[in-house]
């Protein structure tokens, strides 16, 4: 088959050109086309549901929304966790379902069991599904500025200006409206004025509610025209609203304004947000459809964004501090870079070994062409341009070139064994020739490759959808770099690449050189070699278990969240007074900070439903070269100093997309989760208290945290339903009565234009101790009758949960921590060994560890269990290839040695053993294996021409030093720009270039010093 | 869950108390915090709990024009806002039962007059020896009875407004009969006409109200939890114009379907309210009471802590506390004079829970 290839492009070269040319056009055409990311989509199939329940604390919204809810979705196929958060007035409840699930398909599904348990549920609630996005959809956030507008204004143009015109943006899913106040058609019932008129709540509720509506009554017929009759009865001004009649207890009817004083109000708010210490202002954020490409997103908001800021207020800003394209340019930029560098790099080994130009260029060229072919299956599989999927083909650029550099050196060398006067073969038969000779190994080296990066198709999780770009890309540079290295560049080495007196280059005979007494001596004194190679061996076994394990590096996003705790039961312009004093700190004392912007509290949507004690803080930085500290690290290490002269609340580092990953993965932040299962609040609580305390003290613990879910301060109104009854009060009034009261009631809606402004009744101010305060309130009923609220209900202060955690039915606390200084799974054996020792948890409560840690172990026992599969594969292959059982495990006893010199070059900077760091084991195994094939299949050439055991291995491995050293070379040098990389995403792929640079030195000196040895020792006894 | 956790737990607790009664802070912390603190003061009177009340007569005072017998309303004498003096007629009513009275009245005369002839008569007779001493006794006793009828209808008359020349006036045949006038009771203003002439007036009706001149009571319906409060003699004021009252009257008795007092208080000086206006008043804290702010109060549990500056920092102190109006009452456990803390109370419970750097 591959003969009959190769004949091909070889005799229809035109049309092998031709082809060519067309695979440049549609590459490059799929590379304009591609979609650009900074990360492959990592989100699982993912369903939120969002519920607003008024007034209900958390244990009410658990028993009475969440656990319904809980049970109908139980029933859904193909899930895969189920996890809720019940807080005051909220329940969230998320489903994720196995990997390939159709998102569509679910939402339908979660849609369906929602419906059917709707009706169950508490009357006054409202929500659904949430906006069809991921948690990395937080794409681009933004300040709307103006000193001339308050912070009610502001917050109309984001909600009824800016939101719908940005809503328009293909890919946008929705924009998320934080701080401000929400402007509100405000009815103040005066308490004084009820009783003396005996109006009760009801009769005020009832008059709004009829009294605002624009209603058709009928078309009546003038001759032969239509005149449609419309009634006009909507409430436009608040005089409309003091107009309106509201029956009295004396059955007559006295205007609003009687009653209640008419003003535009607020509504009651659940979160603010706060700007370089300057006080709160108002943000805008837009969330992208799932799937959607981030810098398409991003760019047509910046567009719409463009032509909004004409058409607002004098004066008005829109103040961009987060953009997503930022990070995305970046990453991809990092990468990009990297692979430019690594094919001049790449060219110039090329030059230099092979000691001809042309020769380098013929070779190179199959780099352009594959990377193309590779862009034209990305589009085909609707992959992204992105930091792992360019990763991909930055580590496989060294391999790449392997194959062709094969092909060439044949094929200059079959030129150069033309001798001049001799009958001279045609210069297309030469070729044909020379390629055919080494298609056989050159393909069996590629399927190797592939082979061996197959297994991380089968990771899962996180790792899976991170890796599974970088293999893909892999595999198709590869298989395009191999029928390419069959078919074009055999017919361009027919134009380029001549017969001329071959001269050994420069560097090839300097290493010669240098390789041939060593060899001698190695092959007169085989114990050496073997001795060296034994005792790095040793050393690796010891050097193994001080080698850290992590999950992955993290990457530098670029910006810093800082998030802070507070009490459970502090109110919200107290959280945000501390805030504006954190923010102050920062900006004095840290000048690498350039902006601030704090979100306290939940946004509207309830998206990221955080309570008042919760804020983020977002730092936006100065570009690198401006700081006055010297790294990240330091940086974080400053804003710690200052962070810690606070007291009084917790504190953690983050970063936006880190922080959302860990959400979304394991419902919480950080490197460690330490889960504890269990039923009762507040042992699960004192449990987690006491977990954290013994966590915080091993070392490498940092910001260790277990949130402080009790102290919620509730002020609990008991019904005495016979009471109230007795007296004819409806409970259900009552109930709103006492939502009027405190948060205000919603009664309708006033349209402004395309604006819908809420209509609220809301009594006066609940102040100084709430509690008194409804104690004393009195309630009206029938004919003017009054009686205090105490009379009615018990009002009692009481202390409770700030919220409930559940996973899979069951409530949950979680101890969170980060791990600095040390790996994470010694960290958590660590852990692990502390809490089993000194923790006695109550029977039927148990721990289970995520975050992080869960998805190194994961990403751990799928390695386990798949690279051993790859490896037998390869060993067929090799018998396939050497049909020997011996020549196929001399070959595989070069991967323990390549082994080696990746674990000592992890061992020697400092650097993890992290997933990253195991794919580039895996590269190294191929290319181990790929070396040994080379050298073995020239030693079975020889021995069949009959040479000596010792000539054949001496001359055998003189002969490929070079194609050896190049194959090695390359790979390493190919590495070498992902190994001193700093910008964005660097973090991730240089744990993998340490792996295979250092295993390539010392497979290849092992190879090239001892597998003569062992062929000589094994091989040379058997016939040939 | 076995014993030994809830009393480690329990005994864990109690120590955290005790051992976290102080909280070390330097000035450093504190300014870097932004606490302040600020000396406790005696509560001022104006501080209370806010209550509707409604203002009304004095209770003593008669303010009311009633119609003891039914009738129809023939004429007013007086209009509303007219000032009128004691017993000036307000209405003058026909009834039917009126005119039976009056007709008994003179049949009531008639009968006297009869009675005090035939006993002058019998005198006469008695001191010539021409009657018995029991005759004679009997026609004094005919003529005390019929006495005491006439005046037991003058009476009637005159409570329904009819003066003496009015009795006059009708004995002498010259009276309307069928007429009474429902006259004031006092010196006031007549603020209420409650039936238009010609109106049929039920028995015992108000028919006018007027206003006195005395100074104005508020009637307050106060919860029965916060009867403690409540001392007769006690100072209360309005909310809107700080007008100060006394309170004078209580029930004693809690009100079964409300559960609630109702208090009379009267205005300590003349002020322009009119009955049936109502009026946030206030009641005031005892004297001698600590007034807290409710910034400085923090709650753990049923605890209300407030923290108290020294020299190392603050004293969580726990107050039994007395929620007034937007702010606490302490009536011990704290002295006059002493700092606590008013602002950043939040930023210090979280340092007293654990959170944040321990530097």
């Amino acid at each position: 088959m591959f003969t009959q290839l190769i004949q091909t492009a070889l005799s229809q070269r035109l049309m092998t050109a031709l082809l060519a040319v067309l695979l440049v056009g549609f590459g490059t055409n799929a590379l304009l086309n591609l979609p650009i990311d900074a990360f492959p989509d990592i989100s699982p199939t993912q369903v939120k549901i969002i519920i607003k329940a008024p007034g209900m604390t958390p244990e009410e919204v658990e028993s009475l929304i969440t656990q319904p809810i809980e049970v109908e979705l139980l029933g859904i196929p193909d899930q895969a966790i189920l996890r809720s958060i019940s807080k005051y007035a909220l329940s969230s409840i998320t489903l994720d379902f196995d990997e390939g699930t159709d998102i569509y398909w679910a939402r339908q599904q979660v849609s369906e069991r929602i419906a059917n348990v709707w009706d169950d549920l508490p009357g006054d609630i409202s929500g659904g599904l949430a906006p069809m996005s991921t948690p990395l959809g937080d794409m681009f956030m933004f300040t709307v500025d103006n000193d001339e507008l308050d912070l009610e204004e502001k917050r109309f143009l984001v909600d009824w200006v800016i939101r719908p015109a940005l809503r328009t943006v293909p890919g946008v899913a929705d924009v998320n409206a934080l701080g401000g106040f929400v402007k509100t058609y405000q009815v103040k019932p005066r308490r004084d004025a009820m009783v003396r008129l005996g109006v009760d709540n009801d009769a005020i509720v009832m008059a709004l509610s009829e009294n605002n509506r624009n209603d058709g009554a009928g078309r009546l017929d003038q001759g032969e025209e239509a005149l449609l009759v419309r009634v006009s009865g909507a409430i436009e001004n608040l005089d409309d609203i003091r107009n309106i009649l509201v029956e009295t207890g004396n059955n007559i009817r006295v205007p609003m304004s009687e009653v209640a004083d008419v003003s535009i109000g607020a509504l009651e708010r659940y979160g603010s947000v706060t700007a370089d210490a300057e006080g709160e202002v108002v943000q805008a954020l837009v969330i992208g459809l799932r799937g959607a490409n981030a810098r398409e997103v991003v760019s047509g908001v910046r567009s719409k964004m463009a032509d909004i800021e004409q058409t607002l207020p004098a004066g008005t800003s829109l103040n961009i501090f987060y953009d997503r394209s930022i990070l995305i340019e970046g990453a991809v930029s990092t990468v990009t870079r990297a692979l430019l560098e690594a094919v001049v790099l790449v060219l110039v080994l090329l030059g230099v070994f092979l000691g001809s130009l042309r020769a380098a260029l013929t070779a190179a060229f199959v780099l352009p062409l594959a990377a193309l072919f590779t862009f034209l299956m990305m589009n085909s599989l609707d992959m992204s341009a992105n930091l792992m999927s360019l990763g991909g083909l930055v580590i496989a650029i060294g391999m790449l070139v392997d194959s062709s550099i094969v092909i060439i050196e044949n094929i200059v060398s079959a030129l150069a064994s033309q001798s001049p006067g001799k009958k001279r073969l045609p210069h297309l038969h030469i070729i044909y020739r020379a390629v055919k000779e080494v298609a056989v190994p050159v393909v069996s080296g590629i399927v190797i490759i592939i082979i061996v990066f197959l297994p991380l198709l089968t990771l899962e999780g996180l790792e899976g959808k991170l890796f599974r770009p970088v293999t893909l890309t892999i595999v198709f540079a590869l298989l395009g770099s191999l029928v390419l290295s069959l078919t074009v560049i055999p017919a361009l080495a027919s134009y380029t690449l001549k017969a001329d007196a071959h001269r050994e280059p420069w560097l090839p005979r300097q290493l010669l050189n240098i390789y041939r007494p060593v060899l001698n001596v190695a092959l007169a004194r085989p114990l050496l070699p073997a001795s060296i190679a034994g005792g790095l061996l040793v050393l690796t076994i010891v050097i193994f278990p001080l080698v850290g394990k992590t999950f992955m590096p993290t990457m530098d996003e670029g910006d810093i969240i800082i998030q802070l705790e507070s009490i459970p039961s502090v109110n919200l312009d107290t959280s945000t007074n501390i805030v504006n004093m954190v923010e102050e700190a920062i900006l004095e004392e840290v000048p690498e900070v350039v902006r601030v912007v704090s979100r306290t509290g939940s946004d509207e949507i309830g998206m990221d439903p955080m309570g008042l004690n919760e804020t983020d803080i977002f730092l936006q930085l100065k570009p690198p070269e401006e700081w006055t500290v010297s790294s990240k690290a330091e940086l974080e290490e400053r804003l710690r100093t200052v962070m810690n002269r606070f007291r009084g609340f917790n504190y953690g580092f983050t970063q936006p997309i880190d922080m959302r990953v860990s959400e979304m993965l394991t419902g919480s932040r950080g490197d460690v989760a330490i889960k504890l299962f269990g039923d009762d609040l507040d042992a699960l609580n004192a449990n987690a208290q006491q977990i954290a305390a013994m966590v915080a003290g091993i070392e490498g613990a940092i910001d260790t945290v277990a949130t402080l879910n009790e102290g919620a301060q509730y002020l609990q109104i008991e019904l005495d339903r016979m009471r109230a009854g007795q007296l004819g009060l409806d409970a259900e009034a009552l109930q709103q009565r006492l939502r009027a009261e405190v948060e205000g009631l919603r009664v309708g809606t006033v349209l402004e234009g395309t604006a819908r402004v809420p209509l609220m009744i809301l009594y006066d101010d609940v102040s100084g101790d709430g509690e008194e305060q409804m104690s004393n309130n009195f309630i009206t009923f029938g004919e003017g009758s009054v009686m205090p609220l105490s009379e009615l209900a018990s009002i009692n202060r009481v202390e409770g949960p700030v919220s409930i955690s559940r996973e899979s039915g069951r409530r949950f606390a979680v101890v969170r921590t980060n791990v600095e200084g040390r790996d994470l799974v010694g960290f958590v054996e660590d852990a692990r060994n502390t809490l089993a020792e000194s923790l006695d948890l109550p029977e039927g409560y148990f721990l289970e560890w995520g975050g992080e840690f869960e998805n190194q172990q994961r990403a751990a026992a799928r390695l386990t269990l798949v690279v051993p599969i790859a490896l037998l594969l390869i060993a067929l292959i090799l018998f396939l290839t050497f049909r020997s059982i011996v020549q196929t495990l001399l070959v595989l006893s070069n991967i323990p040695f390549a082994m080696t010199g990746g674990l000592i070059a992890l061992w020697a900077t400092g650097e993890f053993l992290s997933v990253p760091a195991s794919v580039g084991f895996i590269a190294l195994l191929g290319i181990a294996v790929l070396n040994g094939v080379v050298l073995m299949s020239h030693f079975n050439h020889l021995r069949d021409k009959g040479l000596e055991i010792t000539e054949v291995v001496r001359h055998g491995a003189q002969r490929r030093l070079r194609p050896v050293m190049m194959t090695a070379t390359i790979c390493a040098f190919g590495l070498v720009p992902l190994l001193l990389a700093t910008g964005p995403g660097s973090e991730i792929q240089k744990p993998l270039a340490i792996v295979v640079i250092g295993g390539l030195i010392s497979s290849t000196l092992l190879t090239l010093f001892l597998f003569p040895i062992t062929y000589r020792r094994f091989v040379g006894n058997l016939p040939a | 869950m076995t014993k030994l956790p809830v009393i480690l737990f329990l005994t864990l607790g109690t120590l955290r108390a005790f051992g976290q009664s102080q909280i070390f802070l330097d000035e450093g912390d504190i300014q870097l915090l932004d606490l302040e603190f600020a000396p406790v003061a005696v509560a001022e009177r104006q501080l209370g709990v806010s209550l509707p009340g409604v203002v009304v007569s004095p209770p003593d005072a008669s303010s009311l024009g009633i119609s003891l017998y039914p009738g129809v309303l023939e004429r007013w004498h007086a209009a509303p806002g007219e000032a009128v003096e004691a017993g000036a007629a307000l209405a003058t009513l026909r009834s039917v039962e009126v005119l039976e009275v009056q007709q008994d009245y003179q049949v009531a005369n008639t009968e006297l007059t009869l009675a005090r002839q035939q006993h002058d008569r019998d005198s006469q007779l008695f001191d010539a020896g021409i009657i018995s001493r029991r005759r004679l006794l009997e026609s004094e006793t005919t003529l005390g009875g019929a006495q005491a009828a006439l005046r037991s209808l003058e009476s009637q008359l005159m409570v329904l407004g009819l003066r003496q020349s009015d009795l006059q006036a009708l004995l002498a045949g010259e009276f309307d009969l069928g007429t009474f006038t429902v006259r004031a009771p006092a010196a006031a203003t007549l603020s209420h006409r409650a039936y238009v002439t010609g109106e049929h007036v039920p028995a015992n009706a108000v028919v006018a109200e007027l206003n006195g001149n005395d100074r104005p009571w508020l009637s307050v319906r106060v919860p029965a939890r916060l009867s403690p409060l409540l001392d007769v003699g006690g100072s209360l004021s309005t909310a809107a114009s700080g007008h100060t009252l006394t309170l004078r009257q209580r029930d004693f008795n809690i009100d079964v379907l409300s559960q609630s007092v109702e208090v009379l208080a009267e205005f300590d000086g003349q002020v322009s309210v009119v009955p049936g206006q109502l009026q946030t008043v206030v009641l005031h804290p005892r004297p001698g009471a600590m007034l807290i702010p409710a910034a400085a109060v923090v709650h753990e549990g049923v605890e209300s802590l407030v923290y108290v500056r020294n020299p190392n920092g603050v004293e969580i102190r726990a107050l039994s506390l007395i929620p007034m109006g937007d702010a606490y009452l302490a009536t011990s456990g704290i002295r006059a004079g002493e700092q606590i803390l008013v602002k950043g109370a939040a930023l210090v419970k979280g340092i007293q829970l654990g959170l944040g750097s321990d530097e």
